[in-house]
């Protein structure tokens, strides 16, 4: 059985919006997009991945993300990330989308996204890697289909934006594996889904 | 000089309602109060005695204020804690409250920034501690009068709920410290940019 885990970039205020780039999500006017990228250490992806824990055999992105991720990342042979990207299979939700997706090995979930990915869990033992995707993020935690989260919080408050814990999402329970901090102040916090019984490291 | 320093307990969310009790805080139809209570142990202990060892003194919007005043005099429990905050200087804003009997309470009335900031320049060690107090903690930040933050972030999500950076400016901070406890709670200390 695999595992969904998420990787989310976030604010001390739970904004999640545009983390890496002024174009990236400009929704709302927001006016702070690229606001992670200051806070970049050699130390931060080492730290990020040993949270994440095995390496995952897959992506699972919402339509916006996947789109952006696409025009940034795809074909690129300048970055450690491009090759795993476009190598491994990508699992799109989105109602809008249509096939063929753009990216190559990528599946679109329409529908009832819940319910095919308890499917495609199952199929998928090495688990998928989920970054940004605000809306599914929230799918994700209303149908308790999150296993892992790994949560960078970033030393700012913006005081607006989107936020990744929406008003009015469902209650949930974590267990903290462990944190760390980057030697910028991104705190890099490791949540297991399940009571809050403590952890290890 | 001394510091203002906003300590907090949050949930990954970011809410501060009512972690101590149901009934503390029920505004807005809150349903989730007392969520800290199960996340206590040794450790957190440890960490709430250390943080409260170094306040002068505790600024206080006026609900929080009162919520303490019913409780603390007379609290059996957590004596070290309540010896602290029934001792030291307790300043409240308030428009409404006609008084402020709990020991060494200051009612205060005059402008914010003036206030806190005459406060923040008396002599002596420590710092001025706000704990709760979430809307007036939200006047402090909008007035760029806090120099620091204790956040204890706790791992659940609540979905609804005050939460503590609302209606608040964009700000940087820098990272000082941080710890954990054994149940999961995340201790962040941080500094406000540009001071020391």
């Amino acid at each position: 059985m695999g595992r969904i885990l998420a990787m989310e970039f976030v604010t001390l205020d739970g904004v999640m919006q545009a983390p890496g780039r002024p174009d990236e999500d400009t929704r709302g006017g927001f006016p702070y997009g690229g606001w992670a990228a200051p806070y970049d250490s050699p130390e931060q992806f080492r730290m990020a991945s040993e949270g994440i824990g095995q390496p995952s055999g897959a992506m699972l992105l919402g339509r916006r993300t996947y789109l952006d991720f696409y025009h940034v990342w795809h074909g690129r042979t300048d970055n450690p990330f491009s090759e795993w990207m476009d190598r491994v299979p990508k699992y799109v939700a989105s109602t809008t989308l249509e096939e063929p997706l753009p990216w190559q090995h990528s599946t679109l979930l329409r529908g009832d996204v819940a319910g095919t990915l308890k499917r495609i869990k199952a199929e998928e033992p090495a688990g998928m890697l989920m970054m940004g995707s605000g809306v599914l993020f929230r799918t994700l935690l209303e149908h308790d289909l999150l296993d892992r989260l790994v949560l960078l919080t970033y030393p700012l408050v913006l005081g607006t934006g989107r936020r990744l814990f929406a008003e009015g999402g469902p209650p949930a329970t974590f267990r903290l594996l462990g944190a760390r901090r980057t030697s910028t102040g991104v705190v890099i916090a490791t949540y297991e889904r399940g009571a809050a019984t403590g952890g290890d490291r | 000089m001394r510091p203002v320093v906003v300590s907090t307990f949050l949930t990954l969310d970011g809410v501060m309602q009512a972690p101590g009790g149901a009934e503390e805080d029920t505004e807005g139809g809150f349903r989730h109060g007392g969520w800290q209570m199960p996340l206590f142990d040794e450790e957190f202990g440890r960490l709430i005695d250390e943080e409260y060892g170094t306040i002068a003194g505790f600024l206080f919007g006026r609900k929080t204020y009162e919520l303490f005043a019913a409780y603390w005099p007379n609290a059996t429990e957590d004596l070290e804690i309540a010896k602290i905050l029934n001792t030291l200087p307790k300043y409240v804003w308030s428009r409404t409250l006609e008084r402020a009997e709990w020991h060494n309470s200051h009612l205060m009335r005059g402008d914010l920034v003036e206030e806190v900031t005459r406060l923040k320049e008396q002599p002596g060690e420590g710092i001025l501690a706000v704990v709760g107090s979430g809307r007036f903690a939200q006047s402090l930040m909008r007035n760029n009068l806090v120099d620091g933050y204790t956040l204890w972030v706790h791992p659940l999500v609540l979905g609804s709920g005050k939460r503590l950076f609302e209606d608040v400016p964009r700000m940087d901070l820098a990272l000082t410290d941080v710890r954990r406890t054994p149940k999961g709670v995340v201790v962040l200390r941080y500094k406000a940019a540009g001071r020391t």
